[in-house]
């Protein structure tokens, strides 16, 4: 991940929650959906708030939120799905429930820095790898791979 | 590797799996064999071999040229087939199949190399003293045809009666059959003869359907069967044909006084072929003294033709070559692309029947009815597409056998019946692995020595036998073998020495033979490299359960062990049975289903273990799936509670109302809730929202897991 992130400027979706900018490898990223109600699926984890169909492809949507650890919204306008894959199969198919998708943007090498969170807290923390200064917003960059393994596990 | 070599590899895979049958027929039949199998072996060979040269498979060609000689040593009554050599060529296969595996067909690593020319000289090393091996195709061909000339002036003339029975389709091709018939007759004097007496009448003449067919009397001056075989390799597929040779005589020379002419004139009226018994018996009657000087004289040119109506049985020979050709190759992601997109177009197909039903627009009503109707022909036809039939997994199970017979010193056969049953493609697909481990663990395990058989006065060869056939909308597929069967006892003890059930349990025989499914469990005393490894009877057990099947065990000492499989037809488009519990939605597979109960129906009680209800004097355990799902209680009166079979076990599923049934197509749900197994995926309903489906099986194993937790934390709260 950290080769990928050093060869040269990538691109970057970023996107609001609970008040903080995180950001997705837009290459990962396959649709971002209005918010609809998913149905929810029992006996799975808590932040997993159900699953979606997406021409005919069952997605299960993750609440960012609770995975922050932060309670839940109510859902706004401006609130999305965030679809990515993993490995490129539709199996690796999920979607993260964000407050707003901010926008689409190139970043160089010099903008980054390396992670600054020091304790883990929630969930996202333990895939979080470095920080982007784009203007006068800090970025949290979250390893999809690491994120889809503590969904997984 | 290029399309083209990968189209090569796909035809040569083809060619080999043909091998591989013809030499299990070959061993069958060691000592009596058919000459025709050998040239079929010669000839699946030989494809691989000119075209792997083709399409730069170097060293497959090379490996395959000596692979072949073998069978061409046999097929000249040069070289005996023995056990070794049947061996040996199934040995090559698998080579063959390793050098099919590289990517660009040839090896560059050494030491690859050094086995390949090791391997060539374990098979030559079976070549006859004096047999050169080294030539190329062309100067062994010339020195065969030397040969041939050789004996054939030995021989002296010789007559042949061929026939020629072109398919109805050879035309289509833009093949001339009279340009076959040209070159045949270059081969020395002849005399032909037409039937066209399947030619339709005039007015339902189909000027494009091949409907003639040919005899052609030759007289050559020497033994010429192989010119006249090779005259036909280009046309092999498209026509029947038949190489007839004579008795000696000059049939043609002298024409007998023109009564060579009446006997084929009365062939062609009749519209029945003539035989080499016919020419005897024409022979008999003209007496005719043949000179060889005879021979030289001029040819006669007389090509009967005559009309008649009479439709002939040879038709449906034509029409079976047909159906030959009628099959196409595609590649399995298409009809996955196109099973998807059907599956697609029924969801949507409710939705619009749904929508056309609100609208209660006539003409709207009208359309969504036939296109339902055209959307269930399209989904008939897509599903059985990607059917195929078991039996051609079968080679494989059948080589398994045979290596084991070998590496075990054990005499095993390997039956099956029922191989033309058909199943989705993915199904076999999961299938081909658990079934090659039962395999072997009967072979291992269940099957004795032959000594040991002899001493139980059994047959001291051992059968393994597949059996697979419909049963309403599964397939069952039972495997079973004649060996020593499984000692319950046997089974207990050891479970309980691994810790997988207290000693004091009560069992029945049935649950305790299903301990061998439990994980950990391998009822192998000594680990054997054929089975044994650990990974046993629970990976079949949850493959199985992957597609959607069960599997169960019966078994007998010193009787055998069958396995029976359940298996689904399809796995995407299921009929189910719609419920709502807690407002949600939740579809049962209706094959799971037993009945439908009301709470009224039956009497609720704790029978010390658990919650039970009683039905028919039985005591059936039950699930709340509010309780089980939601943590929340169940209005029981206007619950409904669905019965369901799983193996031997019936439970009750407690459930707030019944919908109804639909048939619906199922999604799975991905890998991030690949941990709530009990949920097998989600279906997409008319409305457009989404209803989950329920296993049983799984949910029941869940739930029994869960009251087991609960007692082990209760037991220790009181200890």
């Amino acid at each position: 991940m950290e080769e990928t992130i050093e060869t040269s400027a990538e691109s970057v979706t970023s996107f609001k929650v609970g008040g903080e900018y995180f950001g997705f490898e837009t290459t990962k990223i396959r649709h971002i959906l209005e918010m609809t109600q998913p149905t929810k699926v029992p006996l799975s984890k808590d932040y997993i708030i159900g699953v979606i169909n997406n021409h005919g492809n069952m997605i299960p949507v993750v609440d960012f939120r609770a995975m922050l650890g932060l309670p839940t919204d109510e859902n706004l306008p401006e609130t999305s799905i965030v679809v990515v894959s993993i490995d490129g199969t539709t199996e690796s198919y999920i979607g993260f429930k964000v407050d707003e998708v901010d926008e689409v943007f190139d970043y160089t090498e010099q903008q980054k820095q390396q992670d600054v969170v020091i304790e883990v807290t929630n969930l996202v923390q333990r895939a979080l790898n470095a920080t982007l200064h784009v203007g006068d917003k800090f970025i949290y960059m979250v390893n999809l791979d690491e994120l889809a393994k503590v969904v997984e596990e | 590797m290029d399309q083209f070599q990968q189209k090569f590899v796909e035809e040569a895979l083809d060619n080999v799996e043909m091998l591989e049958e013809n030499l299990f027929e070959l061993e069958r039949n060691m000592d009596n064999y058919d000459p025709e199998l050998i040239q079929r072996i010669f000839r699946s060979m030989h494809t691989i071999k000119g075209s792997g040269m083709m399409f730069g498979f170097e060293d497959l060609s090379r490996f395959t040229h000596n692979f072949e000689t073998i069978y061409d040593l046999i097929r000249n009554d040069k070289l005996a087939v023995t056990k070794d050599i049947v061996d040996l060529s199934f040995e090559s296969l698998d080579y063959i199949k390793k050098l099919l595996d590289i990517g660009e067909g040839k090896l560059t690593n050494p030491d690859d190399i050094a086995q390949l020319n090791e391997f060539i000289g374990r098979i030559t090393k079976h070549f006859p003293e004096g047999t050169t091996l080294t030539k190329g195709r062309a100067e062994r061909e010339a020195e065969e045809k030397a040969k041939r000339e050789a004996e054939a002036s030995q021989n002296g003339p010789k007559n042949y009666l061929v026939t020629i029975e072109p398919m109805e389709a050879l035309l289509e091709n833009g093949t001339n059959p009279l340009y076959t018939v040209d070159d045949l007759t270059a081969l020395g004097e002849w005399k032909t003869v037409a039937f066209t007496n399947k030619v339709e009448a005039f007015t339902q003449f189909k000027p494009l359907a091949m409907r003639i067919n040919w005899q052609v009397l030759l007289h050559t001056e020497q033994d010429a069967i192989n010119d006249i075989k090779d005259n036909f390799i280009f046309i092999e597929d498209e026509c029947k044909v038949d190489i007839a040779e004579l008795p000696a005589g000059d049939y043609i020379v002298t024409g007998c006084d023109g009564k060579i002419d009446e006997l084929l004139q009365k062939a062609a009226e009749s519209g029945k072929y003539l035989t080499a018994s016919d020419f005897e018996q024409f022979k008999q009657e003209v007496k005719t003294e043949v000179t060889p000087e005879a021979s030289q004289a001029t040819t006669t040119t007389d090509t009967t033709t005559q009309t008649t109506d009479k439709k002939d049985n040879n038709v449906q020979a034509a029409k079976k070559d047909e159906a030959k050709i009628a099959t196409m190759r595609v590649a399995s992601s298409k009809i996955d692309e196109l099973v998807n997109a059907v599956s697609e177009l029924v969801t949507m197909q409710a939705q619009l029947n749904l929508v056309a039903e609100r609208q209660g627009l006539p003409s709207l009503s009208a359309i969504a009815e036939q296109m339902e109707k055209t959307t269930r022909t399209l989904r008939e036809n897509a599903f059985s597409l990607s059917l195929i039939p078991l039996g051609g997994e079968l080679v494989r199970f059948q080589r398994l056998v045979r290596d084991l017979s070998n590496n075990l010193h054990k005499q095993l056969e390997f039956i099956v019946e029922g191989g033309e049953i058909e199943l989705d493609k993915n199904i076999i697909e999961h299938l081909t692995d658990p079934l090659m481990h039962m395999i072997r663990n009967s072979g291992d395990h269940g099957i004795e020595l032959p000594e040991e058989r002899i001493a139980k006065g059994k047959d001291p060869k051992g059968t393994i036998k597949l059996k697979a056939f419909y049963s309403g909308s599964s397939v069952i597929i039972q495997l079973s073998d004649d060996g020593k069967g499984m000692d319950p006892d046997k089974i207990f003890k050891k479970a309980v020495e691994k810790g997988l059930v207290s000693p004091n349990a009560k069992l029945t025989k049935k649950e305790t033979l299903n301990l061998i499914f439990a994980s950990g469990f391998s009822t192998a005393e000594k680990v054997s490299d054929v089975s044994g490894r650990g990974v046993g009877m629970d990976v079949v057990k949850s493959k199985i359960a992957e597609i959607r099947g069960e599997v169960t065990i019966d078994s007998e000492v010193d009787k055998g062990t069958t396995f029976t499989l359940d298996l689904p037809l399809t796995l995407s488009i299921i009929d189910g049975l719609l419920t709502k519990v807690n407002g949600e939605q939740f579809i049962f597979p209706l094959s799971n289903i037993e009945k439908i109960l009301s709470p009224k129906e039956v009497e609720f009680k704790n029978n010390g273990v658990g919650n039970v209800f009683v039905y028919d004097n039985e005591q059936i355990a039950y699930i709340e799936l509010n309780a089980l799902f939601y943590s929340m209680d169940t209005l029981m009166d206007t619950a409904k509670i669905i019965m369901v079979r799983s193996g031997e076990k019936r439970v009750g599923i407690v459930v707030d109302q019944i919908v109804g049934e639909f048939q619906i197509v199922v999604k799975p749900l991905g890998k991030f809730l690949r941990k709530v197994d009990m949920i097998s995926g989600a279906s997409v309903m008319g409305d457009g929202s989404l209803s989950l489906v329920i296993d049983p099986t799984r949910l029941i194993t869940y739930h029994a897991q869960q009251r087991y937790r609960k007692d082990i934390k209760e037991q220790n709260k009181e200890a």
